[in-house]
């Protein structure tokens, strides 16, 4: 471990990231991992996770494969990680997915899969992770959700906006449950980050017109948005909760 | 990288650090609070820091490590800011980092605030701010890089304690400060960004409060059920003036153990 990296307190910290077999929740899984946390990496895509494990430095990581639609399942993955780790110190809430797709044409199918993957997930493996917290009077949630949560999104993310706001919401709720327990919760509001997802049904052209809206004239690197969810996550942002961290090269200038 | 994230200058590689070692770092109100807590965890991050301040019996006791150096200036007169920054450049021929930490707090209620009181607070909150960057962004233009903080106040949000007006204000545009600025340096690579701090435990923050009512105020109305520390504020700027803070400008960052929720 880089020595630079022990002023994070991360060292010996039990981890779950969702999210983690690409983008920002793999590289938040990474860094996590460079900086001495024993980290649960899930994600859906069972190939994904596993490989993103394999890369991982140091040791005692764990690969979960976990469809966050199953309310059952983030309740066992919360409960079989404290319980095999002893603890839980951190949870990432990074995983959601995301369909360009006209607003005339969210039927009520899409509608419950974006809430419920996205934030439905988020809210019970909150409340499993707080209660896994508790006992040890310190904790850590970062909820990942996106300037489309304020200002609506690119086009065709109606629904995704929508439950972007409510991790928002839920993160200021949870942050005012879990704080008397020494446990902080913070939103992270990436802009646009260069990730699969972003370049999602964009084309060369909405995604040229996205970057040159963005102040610093590019798009992040999933690291560069990850970094921001570590700090949160680390001994670094001790007095910071409810916040929604903006990395996004100066887009919302929030 | 790809075409959308050309000019990136930092490594996606996970064990990347701070990057600090060897950043010119100049912190203005470092005599004490929140200033003096920054600039001496920049100096242990491996920093060369220049610390600021008008309170020189305050700088005395800094712990800068063996490349720092102190200045004492008044830095509501601009001459003065362009003294102090042009003084960094001619010992170190550079500035990376600039924290704007120094400001004062009287509490005077509405009625009772004249010109000379609203003078004194601007001046030494927000025109030192501008007068700051603004010297220090020529330097930061020609290096193509650069990370400037300018420290605000949750009273920036919600008007501050009882008869806080001026120093409301002045912090209002601390954040406009911040936010025009960043606009304005984004394409030569220099992020700026503003920190509310609310409820650290300095003799600023419980200015005008007895000890209860500081316990209470803070103890029972935030989240966290307590008041701050101004090494918690100094390690949130260590996020934004490091490597890790590339993709972050233009932000309000609040430090406030969650007493606003905005």
């Amino acid at each position: 471990m880089s020595p630079e990296l022990s002023i994070l307190g991360l060292e010996g910290r039990v981890a779950i990231v969702t999210g983690a077999a690409s983008g920002i929740g793999k590289s938040a899984a990474e860094i996590l991992a460079a900086s001495g946390a024993r980290v649960t990496a899930c994600d859906v895509n069972a190939d994904g996770v596993k490989a993103t494990v394999k890369g991982f430095a140091g040791t005692g990581h764990t690969a979960e494969v976990i469809d966050l639609a199953d309310l059952a399942a983030c309740d066992a993955l919360v409960k079989r990680t404290a319980k095999r780790e002893g603890r839980l110190d951190i949870l990432l809430n990074v995983a959601a997915v995301l369909r360009r797709i006209d607003v005339e044409q969210v039927d009520e199918a899409e509608w419950d899969r974006l809430m419920n993957v996205n934030l439905r997930s988020q809210y019970f493996l909150c409340r499993a992770a707080g209660e896994a917290m508790k006992p040890r009077k310190w904790g850590r949630i970062v909820n990942v959700s996106s300037g489309a949560g304020l200002v609506g999104g690119f086009v065709g993310a109606t629904a995704y906006a929508i439950t972007k706001a409510g991790i928002m919401t839920m993160t200021k709720s949870f942050a005012k449950d879990l704080g008397p327990h020494g446990i902080t919760v913070n939103t992270l509001s990436p802009g646009a980050i260069d990730t699969p997802m972003q370049r999602t049904g964009m084309t060369k052209e909405t995604l040229e017109s996205a970057r040159s809206r963005i102040p610093l004239g590019r798009m992040g690197l999933p690291a560069e948005c990850a970094r921001g969810a570590v700090f949160l996550a680390s001994d670094l942002a001790s007095y910071v909760t409810g916040h929604i961290l903006a990395v996004d090269g100066g887009f919302l200038m929030r | 990288m790809s075409e959308l994230t050309a000019g990136v200058t930092v490594s996606a590689d996970p064990g990347t650090g701070f990057g600090l070692a060897g950043k010119v770092a100049l912190v203005t109100g470092a005599a004490s609070g929140i200033g003096r807590a920054t600039a001496e965890l920049l100096a242990k991050s491996g920093c060369l820091v220049t610390a600021v301040d008008i309170n020189h019996k305050g700088l005395a006791g800094l712990d800068l490590g063996d490349n720092g150096s102190t200045d004492v200036a008044d830095l509501s007169v601009p001459a003065a800011c362009e003294q102090v920054v042009a003084g960094v450049l001619a010992r170190r021929k550079r500035l990376d980092i600039l924290v704007n930490a120094a400001a004062i707090l009287r509490r005077v209620p509405i009625a009772e605030v004249d010109a000379a009181l609203w003078e004194k607070m601007m001046d030494t909150n927000l025109l030192s701010q501008f007068a700051m960057c603004r010297a220090a962004a020529r330097p930061m233009r020609e290096q193509n890089s650069g990370r400037i903080i300018v420290i605000s106040s949750t009273a920036a949000f919600n008007g501050g304690a009882d008869s806080s007006s001026v120093y409301a204000i002045g912090k209002g545009g601390s954040l406009a400060l911040a936010k025009s600025l960043a606009r304005q340096l984004a394409s030569h690579n220099v992020t700026v960004n503003a920190i509310c701090p609310g409820g650290i435990d300095t003799p600023m923050g419980r200015h005008g409060f007895t000890e209860d009512s500081w316990n209470a105020h803070y103890a029972r109305s935030v989240p966290l059920k307590r008041a701050g520390q101004p090494e918690e504020v100094a390690k949130a700027i260590l996020f934004l003036v490091g490597d890790w803070g590339s993709y972050v400008t233009g932000h309000t960052l609040d430090v406030e153990g969650g007493l606003m929720l905005r």
